[in-house]
């Protein structure tokens, strides 16, 4: 219910922005105006529509919008040979075409007869986000069923609907518009402008205009009480972002330093908006017409009141109590922007959405989206209930909390259940990376001898080339992930034809050995094992987090064994909860942490997963924190760091120092990846339901499946 | 999670009453207490069959390693989920061996099918070398009950009596290995119980009044505190450099600390009742000191009740291991005990297409059906109208 | 007796106290607290929040306080307010939260005690007037079966095994449309069907405690003279059974039911996991997990409390039922 985010992660996900909004503005024209469909549409695809983005490119030259990205090619031979990417490319995109109609779904039209609503034309703002569908024109009706695990797994609806002001295209890299209709920046990326749709409402059927981003950002935003600390993203040169409203449906943004980032991180979940970001105090407006009978400045009676009022209901102060009713997961009555609205709270069995009738969006017939009427949720705290419920067929589209290892099981089922599996990829990502605290040393247990192993490029080296990454990727991912470095794809300079730490991935147990015994880690135990010159055992300890997204518990320990009897080197598994675990690394006690790390594109943006910036940092937590007070790292951690900071400040600079940095870690040979780009989601969908792109890019930045569409995904026959 | 073993535990106490043979033999008139509580519980022939099982469990126990035929976490992804093989008999001039199995995935249902191929066989020795280990720590030898008679050949790829689990791992070594942890708790976590439960019980049973109701008391307010958090509780404040064998320690310790409580009732009830006895206060006019009394003259007359106690506890000690296992809360990878054996199989897709990982399972209701027969039949035996 | 209730009642009450400052403490044991397990959950998902903010978060929550200070607020808002405490993770006080779950979960320990009794007395009343015979042996066994399954697995395997069979909707207490509905003829009916399986797992093991006691105590009063005497003057074996064995045999049977119905609700912990029930069970090890402690701390009272209570009405109970239990002191 706070920020969900921080100061490190300023620069979100996209070249495209940052580098279109920075580049362009010195040969071209004072101001980049953006319209409905961005026109870099494939400048920065992902890999894995590589060929859709290179058959998008001429449209793409051409200003005008294309009308719909649909382009053909062959799915990938992960997926043909899983049989699961059988068909054509199909994504969604923006339309500029407006259509001269509008109609909209029998349970809005009933609605508007009887009054409870207006009629459509003075619903829809005047002029529609208007959404060209993956496949074919939808038609209403049906539910969404769900399974969620509770009211931390908000995540769960947020992603699919999006109520940023500005979003991003179905390839993650291309801000279009949203609520937002267009936008502007100065040649320096210092003032901003964002144009809202005219005649845009609540959920309630309020009007949405600037009051609400006004409202959000002297009320909430500079109030003390509900944000203490605000958030990074609104801070430039350490001072808040200065907002202003020019007119009802224009609002300025002006930062202190160069912000080229702004937009994208706008569009992106850093920013989002209050359904995401509501319960924190944050997400760049909020419903002020609904929350102002919460908040001291518009109460009479001022702060005491308004704590009595919350005390009343049983909370300790107003501040809790405004952003309780702000939490719209978990209050119905708050109005929502989504394509769907809360009718039953997050904290019950069963989370409910109905369709939301004012909804801005479109599709190419005029009809209002969404074609879906609601979405039902069911609770199943655990996973393996959750799951089989959707082996038994008994969700519409699910790719959240699917276990890939019951694969087997999904596929027998899919018949009666009556589902397709469709995955979820996110290019270059590793998924159980070995991330080597290079600050152990520094730490309450850390020990010399075994830290200067530890912070041994070589060390680090040995252990990666005695890793059985295939037996890895059999066991855990069914044979489904990639066996590779983090820089595959990018030819190293010095080595042509291969990539940086290509070696270091192979299982070489016999480098790896000799590595070892020249490093002076030639004695053994009795059992094999290696000594330290000083006669202890080397051992490595995991810090684990179970119950995570992935099974580290299990990968971590067949990779100690791995090393046990390819290396002689003995590991121990420490395996906590997910709280316990993270409280090892803040104390900074793990030698080595599993985790994932997000797109290679993203090292930038989520530095705590490659990096050692911010306050995050898996690799050295300690000089994360020296780093924030200017001190940079000896080595090659302090040419991360110097990189990473100039990509900060100079957006020109953004992609070559990604490459370098990512370049930096394989190098290094931290963290060693294990297996890379199993698919994140393995999606259940019923086979009934049309729209959904294929393939479907995965990132947490761009919300997938909010990337998706899924207000345009709809239900051949009704549920089924 | 547990007290609804605890209650399990509480009236297993209530005894089943046993018809009672009387005695008309001579030799019974001189037998000693001892000799009496054993042809009773001869005689018991559930309880005596049973102890013979729980017997072979403990040789299980001690001779793990030699039963086991390969080392429990050597994995191989292609031999995993792996059907439990066969051993044949009196193969071409063999007398044991085993076929040689391929695995692989197939790309249609993505599950691992192996199929046997028995022209290829490797024939198997009784008493044959294989991996290496140190008989209870001291004696280093290779010698194990199945092994392969080619030394060539490794036995990980060979016997799988009770198959393999998802990384290839054998699990039938895996049970001999899950046995020895469990069983080891189980004695472990026993003998603390009984050392709190003698010392609170013997405390609140031999003074009686004040004393004993604030034990009483106090021994109710801990019942009442529900054992899940506490558990969470205790196991979230492990530091992070201790060694699998402090942590399994520690989780025994834990377990007693909250399963004394059974046993020191009884022992408090068998002290209030033998406190008037007149050989008890023929010691207490005797100048006998209070340890003297309680340890030398009281305790030795219902041995034969703590023994059944402690029989009686230990399937609930089992239990608990195999719940705060699957819970998260007790052992963990890479350690091998029955929880995290059933752990492992706690899944949609060990019921679906494994369902061979669940014969752990079978394991463990075997020795608590074992040790609860025991119990009752030594308690039975040792005081038949003893009302606990 | 006056004076036997008036200490029991005074020793609940220092019972629960008791209980409280255990569940409190205990639940603060572990490194860390709520915003740490927050902080923890936000990385996760690739989120980051700094030192200051959590500082921040903690004051937000009050959390930067002693701890005996966080107790005695706690308590002294349970005292004077009745009020529970506020749930970090549902942003709801904590009584919002856990009363349909608790409601809920006495339903479902309700009705196993039910299935329980139906099962076992009948069972252990023909255990022991054919002791040793072909029946006995075969409910001795299965109740001992019942007892040795680790709940947990046979919670799995059921609700594996009833989908793949019956076709029978996986885990939880309702359908999808009864859920959040009103309570209804057609919700009860709709829980009872999915009440089936839990109850099941749960009851076996409770049943073939009650099997045995029953049988047990049977046993011992049909050894007794004045059922020799019945039988000697020619009554019904019927008569001769029914009439004063079996009403005696189960009063421990009735007192023991008043003792379970706390453990019951304890022990439905796992078994709550594993099926996903709406039950307070899974919430508690969640909220612990997440070190949601007034979450945590207000169901591990209110099941001690039952606990407290179990036990009294328990002890009541067999005063009223057999007067030759004397009671220490009284």
């Amino acid at each position: 219910m706070f920020r969900k985010f921080q100061f490190g992660l300023v620069l979100v996900a996209m070249l495209s922005m940052g580098v279109v909004a920075m580049s362009c503005s010195d040969e071209e024209a004072e101001e980049v105006t953006n319209t409905t469909n961005a026109s870099a549409a494939a400048k920065a695809a992902p890999p894995a529509a590589k060929a859709a983005a290179k058959a998008a490119a001429p449209a793409a030259k051409a200003p005008k919008v294309v009308e719909t990205s649909k382009t053909t090619k062959a799915a990938t031979a992960d997926d043909q040979a899983a049989g699961l990417g059988e068909g054509d490319v199909s994504w969604p995109s923006l339309s500029d075409s407006m259509p001269s109609s509008f109609s909209e779904s029998p349970l809005c039209a009933a609605q508007a007869a009887a009054g409870t609503i207006p009629a459509l034309e003075d619903r829809l703002p005047d002029n529609p986000l208007v959404i060209s569908p993956a496949e074919s024109i939808g038609e209403y009706g049906g539910t969404w069923f769900r399974g969620f695990t509770g009211p931390a797994d908000g995540q769960n609806m947020e992603r699919p609907m999006k109520d940023h002001l500005l979003f991003f295209g179905t390839n993650m890299t291309d801000v279009q518009a949203n609520i937002g209709e267009s936008w502007t920046s100065n040649a320096d990326a210092t003032e901003f402008t964002i144009t809202l749709r005219k005649g845009l409402k609540w959920s309630d059927g309020d009007d949405f205009n600037t009051d609400d981003i006004m409202f959000w950002v002297d009320n909430m935003l500079s109030d003390e009480e509900i944000n203490p600390s605000p958030p990074a993203w609104a801070k430039s040169g350490g001072e808040l972002l200065k907002f202003t409203a020019l007119d009802k449906e224009t609002i300025q943004i002006n930062s202190l330093e160069p912000y080229g980032l702004l937009i994208t991180l706008i569009a992106s979940v850093v920013v989002a908006g209050p359904h995401t970001r509501g319960d924190g105090g944050d997400g760049l407006y909020a419903p002020s017409h609904y929350l102002k009978q919460f908040h001291p400045n518009f109460i009479d009676g001022g702060v005491a009141a308004a704590n009595a009022a919350a005390e009343a209901e049983g909370y300790d102060n107003w501040a809790k109590y405004f952003l309780f009713k702000n939490h719209a997961n978990a209050n119905p009555d708050s109005p929502m922007m989504t394509a769907w609205k809360v009718t039953q709270p997050i904290t019950s069995e069963q989370w409910a959405l109905e369709r939301n009738c004012f909804y801005y969006a479109v599709d190419t017939d005029g009809q209002q989206l969404p074609y879906m009427d609601y979405v039902v949720l069911d609770l199943a705290e655990n996973l393996e209930v959750l799951n089989l419920k959707a082996i038994a067929g008994e969700y519409t589209v699910q790719g959240r909390h699917i276990d890939l290892s019951k694969l087997a099981v999904f596929k027998e089922n899919s018949d009666k259940g009556n589902y397709r599996i469709q995955f979820w990829r996110q290019p270059e990502s590793g998924i159980a990376n070995l991330y080597i605290n290079e600050d152990w040393g520094r730490g309450p247990n850390g020990s010399p001898e075994l830290a200067s192993f530890l912070t041994n490029k070589d060390f680090r080296a040995a252990l990666s080339m005695g890793t059985e990454r295939d037996e890895i990727n059999e066991v855990f991912f069914l044979g489904l992930g990639e066996v590779g470095g983090l820089c595959a794809g990018w030819d190293d300079p010095n080595n042509p034809g291969k990539y940086i730490g290509e070696d270091y991935v192979q299982f070489n147990p016999d480098a790896a050995n000799a590595l070892l015994d020249a490093m002076g880690l030639d004695k053994r135990d009795s059992e094999g094992m290696r000594l330290m010159p000083s006669g202890e055992k080397i051992v490595v300890t995991h810090s684990v987090a179970v119950a995570a997204f992935e099974d580290y518990e299990g990968i971590d320990g067949m990779v100690i064994e791995q090393w046990r009897q390819n290396l002689g080197v003995d590991g121990k598994l420490d395996a906590q909860e997910r709280s316990l675990w993270s409280g090892r690394i803040d104390t900074n006690e793990a030698q080595l942490n599993s985790w994932e790390s997000s797109g290679r594109a993203g090292a930038i943006i989520t530095p705590n997963h490659l990096g050692m910036v911010g306050a995050g940092g898996f690799i050295a937590r300690v000089s994360a924190t020296d780093h924030l007070d200017g001190i940079y790292a000896d080595g090659w951690m302090g040419e991360w760091q110097r990189l990473y900071d100039e990509a900060v400040s100079d957006g020109s600079k953004y992609a070559p120092n990604l490459q370098r940095v990512v370049e930096l870690n394989c190098e290094n040979v931290n963290p060693i990846t294990t297996v890379m780009n199993k698919p994140t989601y393995t999606a259940i969908i019923k086979k009934n339901v049309h729209n959904v792109p294929n393939p479907l890019p995965f990132s947490y930045h761009a919300q997938t499946s909010g990337n998706g569409f899924p207000e345009t995904w709809w239900l051949e026959g009704g549920n089924q | 999670m547990n007290y609804l073993s605890k209650i399990k535990n509480k009236f297993f106490s209530d005894k089943i009453p046993e018809e009672i043979i009387v005695q008309e033999d001579e030799s019974i008139q001189i037998a000693t207490q001892r000799q009496l509580i054993w042809r009773r519980f001869k005689r018991h022939r559930l309880g005596f069959a049973s102890s013979i099982v729980v017997i072979l469990f403990y040789v299980v126990v001690l001779f793990a390693d030699f039963l086991a035929t390969s080392v429990p976490v050597h994995y191989g992804a292609a031999r995993g989920f792996m059907p439990p093989q066969p051993i044949k008999f009196f193969q071409e001039g063999d007398f044991l061996s085993v076929c040689h199995v391929i695995g692989e995935r197939n790309l249609e249902s993505f599950r691992m099918e192996h199929t046997a191929d028995c022209n290829n066989r490797e024939p198997l020795q009784l008493f044959g070398k294989g991996y290496e280990y140190k008989l209870w720590g001291l004696f280093k030898t290779d010698r194990h009950l199945f092994a392969m008679k080619n030394p060539d050949a490794n036995v990980d790829e060979w016997i799988h009596l009770m198959g393999t689990d998802k990384q290839g791992r054998d699990v039938f070594s895996r049970v001999m290995h899950g046995t020895r942890v469990s069983l080891t708790i189980g004695i472990i976590g026993v003998g603390l119980s009984i050392v709190f439960g003698i010392f609170i019980g013997s405390i609140s049973g031999y003074y009686g009044g004040l004393i004993d109701s604030l034990l009483q008391r106090f021994i109710e307010i801990i019942r009442s505190v529900p054992t899940i958090p506490l558990y969470m509780g205790f196991s979230a404040a492990f530091p992070a450099d201790w060694t699998i064998n402090q942590v399994y320690f520690m989780i025994t310790v834990i377990i007693s600390l909250f399963a004394w409580t059974d046993l020191a009732r009884v022992i408090r009830g068998r002290f209030l009742s033998l406190r008037d006895e007149d050989f008890v206060v023929a010691a207490r006019l005797n100048g006998a000191s209070t340890m003297r009394i309680v340890f030398v003259h009281m305790l030795p007359s219902f041995y034969s009740h703590i023994i059944a106690q402690a029989s009686l506890a230990l399937p609930l000690m089992i239990v608990t291991e195999t719940s705060l296992s699957y819970l998260g809360l007790g052992l963990r990878p890479p350690a091998i005990s029955y929880g995290v054996l059933l752990k492992d199989a706690q899944n949609v897709q060990a019921v679906a297409h494994s369902p061979w990982l669940f014969l752990p399972a079978i394991f463990v209701i075997v020795v608590i059906l074992a040790l609860n027969f025991m119990g009752d039949g030594i308690r039975d035996a040792a005081d038949p109208y003893q009302e606990v | 007796m006056l004076n036997f209730l008036i200490r029991r009642t005074v020793f609940m009450f220092v019972a629960l106290f008791a209980v409280t400052v255990i569940s409190f403490f205990i639940i603060n044991l572990p490194k860390g607290d709520y915003v740490t397990a927050y902080i923890a959950q936000l990385q996760a998902t690739g989120s980051l929040v700094d030192a200051d903010e959590a500082s921040n978060l903690r004051k937000f929550y009050g959390l930067d306080r002693p701890l005996y200070i966080q107790y005695l607020k706690w308590i002294s808002q349970i005292v004077l307010e009745q009020n529970l405490g506020f749930s970090f993770e549902y942003n709801q006080p904590v009584t919002v939260v856990i009363a349909e779950r608790l409601l809920l979960t006495i339903i479902l320990a309700i009705a196993t005690i039910i299935f329980i009794w139906i099962f076992a007395i009948p069972i252990g009343i023909i255990s022991a007037v054919k002791q040793y015979s072909f029946w006995d042996y075969l409910f001795t066994f299965l109740g001992f079966i019942g007892l040795a399954i680790p709940d947990f697995m046979i919670a799995l395997i059921m609700m594996y095994l009833f989908f793949v069979w019956f076709d029978f909707s996986p885990g939880g207490l309702f359908s999808p449309e009864f859920s959040q509905a009103a309570w209804s003829y057609a919700r009860v009916m709709d829980l009872i069907e999915h009440m089936w399986i839990p109850i099941v797992v749960l009851g076996t093991a409770g049943t073939a405690q009650l099997i045995r006691i029953t049988r047990a105590n049977l046993l011992d009063e049909l050894a007794k003279p004045y059922v020799v005497t019945a039988r000697a003057k020619g009554l019904s074996e019927w008569k001769v059974i029914a009439k004063y064995p079996v009403r005696i045999a189960l009063n421990p049977a009735i007192s023991l039911t008043a003792y379970i119905l706390p453990f019951l609700i304890s022990g439905s912990v796992i078994v709550g996991v594993v099926l996903s029930l709406p039950t307070v069970g899974p919430m508690l090890v969640k909220a612990l997990v997440a070190q949601d402690m007034y979450l945590a701390g207000g169901i591990i009272l209110l099941v001690g409390f039952m606990t407290v209570i179990g036990t009294f009405i328990s002890d009541l109970l067999l005063l009223w039922i057999d007067p030759r239990i004397r009671f220490e002191g009284s």
